[in-house]
C-alpha cells in the first residue's frame, strides 16, 4: 500500500461511518503531517474515528516512520488551506439524523439542542421545531 | 526544580508575555517548547526505560524525535483512550502550527 492508497482508505472509512461529515485532506510537508479535517466539530470525538486514526497511524509508521497522521476539526490550531482531497457529505434521510441527535441530548434534564454547524443540520431542525417541538423550549446555537 | 522544568516554566511565562504583545509566531514556539520540555522531564523521570528505548530506536534509522515524545506521552498520560487521542491531536496541532508562521491563530 502506498501513501495515496492509505489516505483514500482513511477517507473511505471515515465517510462510511460519518456520511454527513465533510472531509478535507492536506499533507503539510513543513511538519511532515497528514491532516484530515472533519466537519462538524463534535463528530471527531467518536470512538470509531479514534480507532481509524490509530490504524492509519500504524500503517503510516510502516511506510514513513518520520510522518504523522492526525484528524482535526473546526477551531483547531492548524488550518487546511489547500486541501488536495475534499469529500462532501452524502445526505441520508434527514429525520434519522435529527433522531440520532435527539437521543443523545435527551439524556440531559434540561433538553437543549445545540447545532454545531448550521450548514449541515439547520434546515431539518427548523422543520422539527415547527412540526414536533410541542411546548418544549429548544435553544439553537447555530 | 529540574533544569528542564525550569526551562518549561520560563517558556510558558514567555508565551503569555509574547501573546500579550501579539508576537504570535514567537509565542507559539515558546508554547510548544514549554510542552516539549515538560514532556521530556516526565518521560525521563517516570518512564525512563521506554524513553531510552524510544531514543535508541531512532538512532541511525528513520524517525522523528518529537513524534516519539508525542506518541509516548499520549500513551502514558491516561488509561482513557479518548484522553490519549485528545492530547496527541493537540500536541500534533501545536507542533505543526509552530512551523506555519503565516497561519497562526491566536
Amino acid at each position: 500500500m502506498n501513501i495515496d492508497n492509505l489516505i483514500e482508505n482513511a477517507l473511505d472509512k471515515v465517510q462510511s461511518i460519518l456520511p454527513n461529515a465533510q472531509l478535507e485532506y492536506q499533507y503539510k510537508p513543513v511538519s511532515e503531517t497528514h491532516f484530515i479535517k472533519i466537519t462538524p466539530r463534535y463528530l471527531i470525538d467518536l470512538e470509531e474515528i479514534g480507532e481509524i486514526e490509530e490504524q492509519i497511524s500504524d500503517e503510516l509508521d510502516k511506510l514513513h516512520p518520520e510522518q504523522m497522521f492526525c484528524f482535526i476539526t473546526e477551531g483547531s490550531l492548524v488550518e487546511i488551506e489547500n486541501p488536495s482531497r475534499i469529500v462532501d457529505p452524502i445526505r441520508r434521510n434527514p429525520y434519522i439524523e435529527v433522531l440520532d441527535i435527539l437521543t443523545v441530548d435527551s439524556q440531559v434534564d434540561d433538553l437543549r439542542i445545540e447545532v454545531v454547524d448550521s450548514k449541515f443540520y439547520q434546515p431539518d431542525f427548523e422543520f422539527l421545531l415547527t412540526e414536533n417541538a410541542g411546548n418544549r423550549q429548544y435553544a439553537m446555537a447555530a | 526544580m529540574s533544569f528542564l522544568l525550569d526551562k518549561s516554566k520560563q517558556n510558558k511565562e514567555a508565551f503569555f508575555y509574547l501573546m500579550d504583545k501579539s508576537v504570535n509566531a514567537a509565542a507559539v514556539h515558546c508554547c510548544y517548547y514549554s510542552c516539549v520540555q515538560k514532556i521530556i522531564y516526565i518521560l525521563e523521570e517516570w518512564y525512563t526505560e521506554e524513553y531510552e528505548a524510544g531514543i535508541a530506536s531512532l538512532k541511525g534509522g528513520k524517525g522523528n524525535m518529537h513524534k516519539m515524545y508525542i506518541d509516548l506521552i499520549s500513551e502514558k498520560v491516561s488509561k482513557n483512550k479518548s484522553e490519549q487521542r485528545s492530547l496527541r491531536r493537540k500536541l500534533i496541532e501545536l507542533k505543526s502550527a509552530r512551523l506555519e508562521v503565516g497561519t497562526i491563530k491566536m
